[in-house]
């Protein structure tokens, strides 16, 4: 195992949720690459980033984002993704398009915590 | 830690520390509760105020009001909070903003660990002997549920009290989110209430410790609040004295056999412009004459026509006056409450030593009052009295000038130990005035009325009248054949 922290990959439209999320997964000891809007999220997939969980709030983005997320699902990139809203049919796009796990607006800290560990660190 | 002496905190609210029986216990956490309006806030300064004013480091957290508004106010109330340390956590203009522009978590557990940490800070560093947290129940919004929410205040409280503080904190209930669940988590509750009759006080939990129940009056105005503790006249008592003062009139100390008793109760009973408040008068030049002082509180009749009317019968009021003998205020119609007033007449009691206590007229305080029960209140305030040992003087106004014979208009003559009525009568075409004495509750008295007379040089009593009759119909007659002695 690296001794260096893990790197995640913050991907969403909203400023401010973007910082207190990277501030949160600070607090968990990770670092982060931070994605605010799609042509960031490219120029960043473009240089294979070494991110070990991509955590992508879907708000804001359009269908825009979905290919987006098959493409770090190609990159064997874990996906976390965040919706606004209960929705079946989010949730389906989304497993379709490779995330592992959908969270609902507004999250547990202690719920994402948890998940961000569980995906990281899976007990075999 | 700066206590008084029988190791309690001052609230610095006159009246209040009176009604805890001393003050807050040092350590203990201490729930204001009350609507808007009601003066919780200005309660908090003032408890915070007095801390600094000893010597104490005190610390004011705000969840609501701005660091700026809450000095301000203060200044306002003549209020010093300028050693009183702040911890502003309302809310600034860009939290609106800031607060639209995120969802990803719950505000509750954006903002709660923020919050949480700049009390510690602040509590850690300054190290207050007193903490007012105004209101506590904001906290309800940084809690993801009840049980966390319960939770977490305990473990506050507990956290404020081991660093050795007094707290008071305020709650915001409502229907729809009652505090109950801070009531149990207080050491003590103090409510405070506003409703069309004005404002009042209630201790409803002390631990450790007696208080004064019921509701108290407040006052709140420049200064701060005052509370005026309900009277309890079982609270005081001093030792019977057989004293008596004499009216200064043979005759009336005749019928009453010496004179009225320290520590009772006497009615004196007539209508209007019979020369009730001279009667009264009266005793209270006789008082004078012994070094006894007195207090008329005037509820109907102003000061100047009082005291010209008793210069016009001989009476030396503006002497006694000037003496410090005789103390007479008017009270003003709906200027106080019943505690309010109580307060009052017994200041002029235990800190002027006052004997004697004329109340003219029962009518009058019944029309001045603000407030209710008030013949409860009336009751309250005649026993203390009595208890001190004071001659109390009720002037009762009878609504007719003849005919039936009543002593009050009003269900009061239980209140009397001795009863003096002043009646009019008509004698031979002539219009004649009489006294009499009806009830005596520690001595005989003389049964049969007597002339009375007001005349430039005194009060004038004549011989007893014999010859009337049906005295107690309210119509006496006189009965020619059976001279007077």
């Amino acid at each position: 195992m690296s001794s260096s922290p893990e790197k995640l990959l913050i991907v969403g439209s909203n400023p401010r949720n973007q910082e207190l999320l990277v501030e949160f997964v600070a607090k968990l000891g990770y670092t982060t690459l931070r994605a605010d809007t799609l042509e960031m999220l490219d120029t960043l997939l473009d240089d294979a980033p070494q991110a070990a969980f991509a955590l992508v709030d879907i708000t804001g983005f359009g269908n825009a984002i979905w290919s987006r997320c098959a493409r770090l699902h190609e990159m064997d990139i874990p996906l976390l993704l965040i919706a606004p809203r209960q929705s079946l049919a989010l949730k389906q796009l989304g497993f379709a398009h490779g995330a592992q796990t959908i969270l609902q607006k507004p999250v547990g800290m202690k719920d994402l915590a948890d998940t961000i560990r569980g995906l990281l660190h899976p007990k075999v | 830690m700066n206590n008084n002496s029988n190791n309690r905190f001052s609230t610095g609210v006159d009246g209040l520390d009176e009604v805890l029986m001393g003050g807050l216990l040092p350590g203990h956490t201490y729930l204001l509760r009350g609507g808007p309006g009601t003066g919780k806030t200005t309660l908090g300064l003032q408890f915070l105020a007095a801390g600094v004013s000893q010597g104490e480091k005190a610390l004011y957290i705000t969840l609501e009001e701005s660091e700026a508004s809450l000095r301000k106010n203060a200044s306002r109330l003549g209020l010093n909070v300028e050693g009183v340390e702040f911890l502003d956590l309302s809310p600034d203009p860009e939290y609106f903003s800031k607060v639209e522009s995120y969802d990803i978590f719950s505000p509750a557990e954006v903002e709660r660990s923020p919050a949480t940490s700049a009390i510690t800070e602040a509590v850690e560093r300054i190290k207050p002997a007193r903490v007012f947290i105004d209101p506590l129940t904001q906290f309800r919004y940084l809690s993801t549920d009840v049980f966390q929410f319960r939770k977490q205040v305990l473990s506050f409280l507990r956290f404020l009290s081991q660093q050795g503080a007094t707290v008071l904190f305020s709650s915001e209930s409502s229907p729809s989110l009652p505090d109950e669940d801070l009531q149990f988590m207080a050491d003590g509750i103090i409510k405070l209430d506003l409703d069309e009759y004005g404002r009042t006080l209630t201790v409803q939990k002390h631990r450790g410790s007696d208080f004064v129940a019921g509701s108290h009056c407040v006052r709140l105005d420049i200064g701060g609040i005052t509370v005026y503790p309900k009277l309890v006249p079982a609270a005081y008592g001093l030792k019977f004295s057989p004293l008596i003062l004499s009216s200064g009139l043979p005759e009336l100390d005749k019928m009453l056999c010496g004179g009225l008793e320290h520590g009772t109760v006497t009615f004196i009973s007539g209508p209007s412009g019979v020369g009730k408040s001279t009667l009264g008068m009266q005793f209270i030049q006789q008082a004078a004459s012994q070094g006894e002082r007195s207090v008329l509180f005037s509820f109907d009749e102003e000061v100047g026509i009082l005291m010209r009317r008793c210069e016009s019968v001989g009476i030396k009021a503006s002497e006694m006056v000037e003496k410090g003998m005789l103390k007479l205020e008017k009270i003003g119609p709906l200027r106080f409450t019943p505690d309010e007033f109580a307060r009052w007449v017994r200041r002029e009691v235990e800190e002027q030593q006052t004997r004697v206590v004329m109340l003219d007229s029962v009518s009058g305080y019944r029309l001045s009052m603000r407030g209710r029960d008030l013949v409860a209140q009336l009751h309250a305030l005649t026993k203390y009295l009595q208890n001190m040992g004071v001659v109390v003087l009720l002037a009762v106004e009878i609504a007719h000038l003849t005919g039936d014979f009543r002593v009050t208009d009003y269900d009061i003559s239980y209140l009397a130990d001795n009863i003096v009525f002043l009646r009019y009568l008509e004698i031979d075409g002539q219009m004649k005035k009489a006294i009499g004495v009806l009830k005596k509750r520690l001595s005989d008295f003389e049964k049969t009325l007597r002339e009375f007379e007001t005349t430039q040089n005194g009060i004038q009593i004549g011989h007893p009248l014999v010859n009337l009759r049906g005295i107690l119909t309210g119509t006496p007659s006189w009965v020619h054949n059976q001279p007077n002695p």
